[in-house]
């Protein structure tokens, strides 16, 4: 018994013992104090790292809002503005100084105008410019996605910092707020990893006691058995693969996207790859898009747990493998370098 | 080829394998004929044999590394260049269409009033304009072959800039499967590249240490342990042999022999055994690296690289390259700057696109190098403070 409960101790934020009927024989109401104990530090510490990347996110969100939307609208909006009206007493120059009105050349021109002030507007597009003014860019939600962004190392770049205080606020935060990430993952990883596999024990379970498989359960207390079952990779492929879906299903419906484009995003998104090519909610219009943006990063945050969770799952899997591949491909070459020196 | 050659009786050090080949029972498998081991001949033949072994699993990493993505370059410029071109041809048509509306209203006005006039070509260039800010959102630039293999890069390292990306349904779908195939490569490649780099950098360290410690007297065995063994250490080797324990025995540091003795194959435990022990001994406080020295080879190198692009780039200042510097290692990338972005060369390899890619690989590998010398000290140090607070319980991971 006293065996039972260290290992029900040491199984950090077991959901197991949550209230499970299990064999072991303990006092109900030892039992009960030790879950809610049990149930307290599990709250506490997922829940406190939860919180704290929601709140760290926040706070750069406001600060970000405070250093770049407040910032004068950089020499770009004004930059542009030069240049249109360049553009426009160029066109006027030629118009002018025909005297006759040869539609050939006069096209001619008038291309080159055009080709001249589109390549500088490119250039100035790539600095910055989208027609939008710093406050309008840096809306709450947008900075909230951007500060995820910066700590979850995704990086979008639909929206980046363009002063020179953004820009060194933005490596401080993410020199602090990666740790945090990290913290949070792994964390998440674990928790979601045995909830998964209780889960999975539960299943098999039940798929075991329909069978003739019975004495071998019952002897064993929950914690062993699981301790021998588990996990194939497989499940959490599928796992992972159903969260995909939903995300593509939700994306595309939401933003009008093709469901490829939905998938593609996903999948750059939970990779931490981050184009930013696609963004949901990023041309911000209305205001409904801000509630999905949040509706955005509750997804990201609970996509990084779910691989977080295969990742641990998987992990003893793979390294187990990788040491197997390393150690054969050592001997093969060793073989060979062997036989080559005779 | 039964030479009787001195050399046969030292490869049986290396495997059962061969000693069983070379006529049985005459050597028995696996037992140390007492070899001459400090035979010149000897160390070279280890050498080389460990060099080959070394060329193979690093080298071949690199190589399979830089392969994936020269291919991948090669598939997204196939499969981008037509969309490119057709990306052109609508930009051209924008303008066209501009041109034409500004023609007839040129053509309509009689007297040709400057106000009016600019009035109604002012509109007419607003929505050019707006058109090109709204295309330029979708408008990447040129998939060049540097281009490309970048934009491969940041894909397997999950920086992802984005200022180049894929438009067409085929380069998505390529892109995702490129990424599911391509990350764990390069995961690969990044933890292989770490602990040999971790390995070299401990192994050069324990060498400094040795050198100034060669200067203090030999005699001086103070109270801590470290030292002591470092002046056992420093004794010439033939004669400190005898007095050395197994262990250190073991240990001798030998950076070869360490990177043979890591490679023996010998399960999971074994591997995490070696690696703990740095070369040059298990306990010796001097030889885990201090976690200063790996902050400030990541800080040199970013610093480094941001004087580099801020001397490439015209328009960067050293903000800037340290900017770029810093998020591309942590993999965020925005992709807002990227050297060689602004350059508009049609053709031919920009070479700072390929400079910046290799800048970035081994960057990769770097900071996995210091990452690896600091985590144990830095996961000591987490878990006495996580248990000074109270949130992990003692005797966990």
């Amino acid at each position: 018994m006293a065996l039972d409960r260290k290992r029900s101790v040491r199984d950090r934020g077991s959901v197991r013992s949550r209230g499970s009927s299990s064999a072991s024989s303990s006092d109900p109401r030892e039992k009960l104090k030790d879950c809610c104990r049990q149930f307290v530090a599990f709250m506490f510490t997922q829940v406190g790292v939860g919180a704290l990347v929601v709140s760290y996110a926040i706070m750069g969100a406001f600060a970000f809002m405070a250093i770049e939307g407040e910032s004068e609208n950089s020499e770009n909006n004004d930059h542009v503005a030069h240049l249109r009206s360049s553009c426009l007493s160029r066109l006027w120059n030629v118009t002018d100084h025909l005297n006759v009105l040869e539609e050939r050349k006069w096209k001619l021109d008038v291309r080159q105008v055009l080709l001249d002030h589109q390549q500088a507007m490119a250039l100035a597009i790539k600095g910055g410019y989208d027609g939008r003014t710093n406050q309008e860019r840096w809306t709450f939600p947008s900075a909230l996605m951007f500060s995820l962004s910066v700590f979850t190392m995704i990086g979008f770049g639909h929206l980046v910092p363009r002063t020179q205080w953004g820009k060194i606020a933005t490596m401080l935060y993410a020199v602090f707020g990666i740790p945090v990430y990290v913290l949070y993952f792994m964390n998440m990883g674990q928790v979601l990893a045995s909830c998964f596999k209780w889960f999975y024990c539960k299943l098999v379970r039940c798929v075991n006691s329909a069978g003739a498989v019975d004495e071998l359960s019952d002897d064993m207390d929950e914690e062993s058995y699981s301790g021998l079952v588990i996990v194939p990779s497989t499940a959490c492929l599928w796992v992972w693969l159903t969260y995909l879906a939903v995300g593509t299903i939700m994306f595309a419906e939401w933003e009008n996207w093709e469901y490829l484009d939905a998938c593609y995003f996903c999948v750059t998104s939970l990779c931490k790859i981050g184009m930013g090519d696609f963004v949901p909610g990023a041309n911000l219009q209305a205001s409904s898009n801000q509630t999905k943006l949040i509706i955005n990063f509750v997804y990201l945050l609970v996509g990084m747990g779910i691989i977080a969770m295969c990742y641990n799952l998987m992990k003893e899997e793979i390294l187990v493998r990788l040491q197997e591949l390393k150690a054969d491909l050592i001997e093969r070459l060793q073989d060979v370098s062997g036989r080559m020196r005779r | 080829m039964h030479q009787h050659h001195p050399r046969d009786h030292q490869q049986l050090r290396g495997g059962n394998r061969r000693g069983l080949d070379r006529g049985g029972g005459y050597h028995p498998s696996g037992a140390s004929l007492a070899p001459d081991t400090d035979s010149w001949w000897y160390k070279v033949k280890e050498f080389t044999r460990k060099l080959i072994a070394f060329l193979f699993g690093h080298v071949g990493i690199c190589g399979l590394v830089v392969g994936y993505i020269i291919m991948g370059a090669f598939a997204f410029m196939a499969i981008e260049s037509e969309d490119q071109k057709r990306q052109y041809a609508d930009v051209e048509r924008v303008r066209e269409a501009t041109i034409q509306n500004l023609w007839n209203i040129t053509h309509e006005l009689n007297v040709l009033y400057p106000n009016e006039w600019n009035e109604s070509v002012s509109i007419e260039v607003q929505l050019f304009q707006q058109k090109i800010v709204h295309d330029a959102a979708t408008t990447t630039g040129a998939w060049s072959f540097s281009a490309s293999f970048l934009y491969c890069l940041t894909v397997i390292t999950t920086i992802g800039y984005g200022n180049i990306a894929p438009r067409t349904v085929m380069g998505k779908m390529v892109t995702i499967v490129y990424a599911m195939v391509g990350m764990p490569l390069f995961l690969l490649y990044v933890s292989n590249m770490g602990d040999f780099l971790a390995t070299c950098f401990r192994w050069g360290y324990v060498n400094l240490c040795k050198c100034t410690c060669f200067s203090r007297p030999v005699h001086h065995h103070a109270q801590r342990g470290s030292r002591r063994r470092i002046s056992q250490r420093s004794a010439p080797a033939n004669t400190a042999r005898p007095d050395l324990t197994s262990v250190q025995q073991q240990q001798q540091y030998d950076p070869v022999a360490s990177i043979h003795h890591r490679r023996i194959p010998g399960g999971p435990s074994d591997f995490d055994d070696v690696e703990l022990h740095p070369v040059g001994g298990g306990p010796y406080d001097t030889a885990t690296v201090p976690i200063t020295i790996s902050l400030t080879v990541m800080v040199s190198y970013m610093v480094g690289g941001a004087v580099l692009f801020q001397q490439w780039e015209t328009d960067w200042d050293y903000l800037d390259g340290s900017y770029f510097c810093f998020i591309s290692l942590s993999t965020t990338g925005f992709g807002d700057l990227v050297p060689g972005d602004k350059i508009n060369s049609s053709s031919g390899i920009e070479l700072s696109l390929i400079f910046c890619s290799m800048y970035l690989i081994i960057g990769m590998a770097l900071i996995a190098m210091c990452f690896n010398l600091m985590q144990e000290e830095v996961i000591a140090k987490v878990r006495k403070l996580g248990q000074s607070l109270g949130c992990i319980k003692p005797g966990e991971e």
